[in-house]
């Protein structure tokens, strides 16, 4: 119980940290391209590589990677709103727009994954 | 009646006031060059000074207005609490359901990178969160600050925190590594799909919900315009001569009348425009009185 506490603890703590940056982005960023969840995606992701690949080559034990994916990254990443972002860029016949970010929020994290678990690995 | 269909509207419409003998502009659709200045009025913002400028100057916040949140949104300690919170209970939900629903290992190709609790948490939190946005944007009868903490608590925190773009990534790797490329290929392109889909359809049903509402508060606003308050007895309130004429009870009400298409125009309601003649007849929503 306690155990599932913390790792919803961290998820709160995931929220806090992206409502901190996406308002911080927002600030200076003023064009049409959600730039503030495309990094929080970008950024969750990396740090998502890095863990996979550090607990798959038991460098952490499962608890840690719960409390850290589970909790903190899923809560920090948000698929919610990138759909959202998309939809809003669609009605508002930014067609070509809302293409680009559903291709660029497709690959980009992905990508991402990788580079993180090439991170991760990096000492073996 | 005459109709206003060549020229420059503007000069049109005044002449629209001034010349006595055309009719007042009651029915007024979005043809009418009146309605359209209108519109154009209310929706153009018109800076002056400083302002117009193409890069207008910025004052950077004094630093006591920087900790309040009134001034900056990064101070503000209840959007902190709330998105806490919610980001809380998102991850609890999240979690519960993949404790619940966990994903089963099978050497099936296809099937392999569908992981269940995953895709229903990213589909409900897309759903919740497309109907809650567009329902706050619509929703002027809740108060402004509640608004905000809502949309931030439960969108930004619970749904964003339920949702998670980080986990899906780590799924498809891990499907791709154990070899289901068609798998993972079909699992984030459907995942993407029907999220697109429900957040349409959220949006909508949230639009739906606040239509009728937002398009009563419309109407009591032109009422509210229209039954404006009364000078005093024996008040005399002075009457502009070039907009009012010489038949000055007469244009007043034209006036209104188009004031109030226009407004009509503007809010975008869907509903046909209001037969005028018939508004002063209809009980005042605020008091209830006839006038």
């Amino acid at each position: 119980m306690g155990q599932f506490l913390l790792i919803c603890a961290c998820g709160g703590v995931g929220a806090v940290a992206r409502f901190v940056l996406n308002t911080s982005i927002q600030r200076s960023w003023r064009k049409l391209f959600p730039l503030s969840t495309f990094i929080i995606n970008v950024l969750a992701s990396l740090l998502a590589g890095v863990a996979a690949a550090a607990y798959t080559y038991q460098t952490v034990n499962y608890y840690t990677y719960l409390l850290f994916v589970t909790g903190f990254l899923g809560g920090f990443s948000t698929f919610s709103t990138a759909v959202n972002e998309m939809v809003s860029l669609a009605k508002s016949k930014k067609l070509v727009m809302a293409a680009f970010y559903f291709l660029v929020t497709l690959v980009i994290p992905f990508g991402m994954v990788i580079v993180g678990w090439w991170i991760g690995s990096m000492g073996r | 009646m005459h109709t206003y269909d060549d020229g420059d509207p503007r000069g049109q419409s005044l002449t629209a006031h001034t010349e006595p003998d055309h009719e007042p502009a009651a029915n007024a659709d979005s043809d009418n060059p009146l309605t359209r200045d209108f519109e154009q009025e209310l929706l153009r913002p018109h800076p002056t000074g400083a302002a117009a400028a193409r890069k207008p100057p910025s004052v950077p916040l004094a630093p006591l207005k920087r900790v309040q949140a009134r001034f900056n949104p990064l101070a503000d300690v209840m959007v902190y609490l709330v998105v806490f919170i919610g980001g809380c209970f998102g991850t609890a939900l999240r979690y519960g359901l993949w404790l619940w629903l966990p994903y089963r290992g099978t050497t099936n190709h296809l099937l392999m990178a569908f992981p269940p609790a995953t895709f229903i948490a990213n589909m409900i939190a897309t759903f919740v969160f497309a109907l809650l946005s567009s329902y706050m944007t619509q929703a002027i009868w809740i108060r402004k600050r509640a608004r905000q903490l809502i949309s931030r608590g439960v969108g930004m925190g619970m749904c964003g925190g339920f949702s998670t773009l980080s986990a899906m990534m780590i799924e498809d790797i891990t499907a791709m590594h154990n070899g289901g490329y068609w798998g993972f290929f079909l699992y984030t392109m459907v995942t993407f799909i029907v999220g697109i889909a429900v957040a349409w359809f959220g949006s909508w049903l949230g639009l739906q919900l606040t239509k009728k509402r937002s398009a009563k508060q419309a109407v009591a606003e032109a009422l509210r315009m229209q039954t404006r308050a009364k000078p005093a007895i024996g008040v005399r309130v002075p009457t502009d001569p070039e907009v009012a004429g010489a038949h000055t009870t007469d244009s007043n009400d034209e006036l209104q009348s188009a004031s109030l298409a226009a407004l009509a125009a503007t809010t975008h309601t869907g509903d046909p425009d209001p037969d005028t003649d018939e508004i002063p007849v209809v009980a005042d929503p605020m008091t209830g009185e006839v006038k």
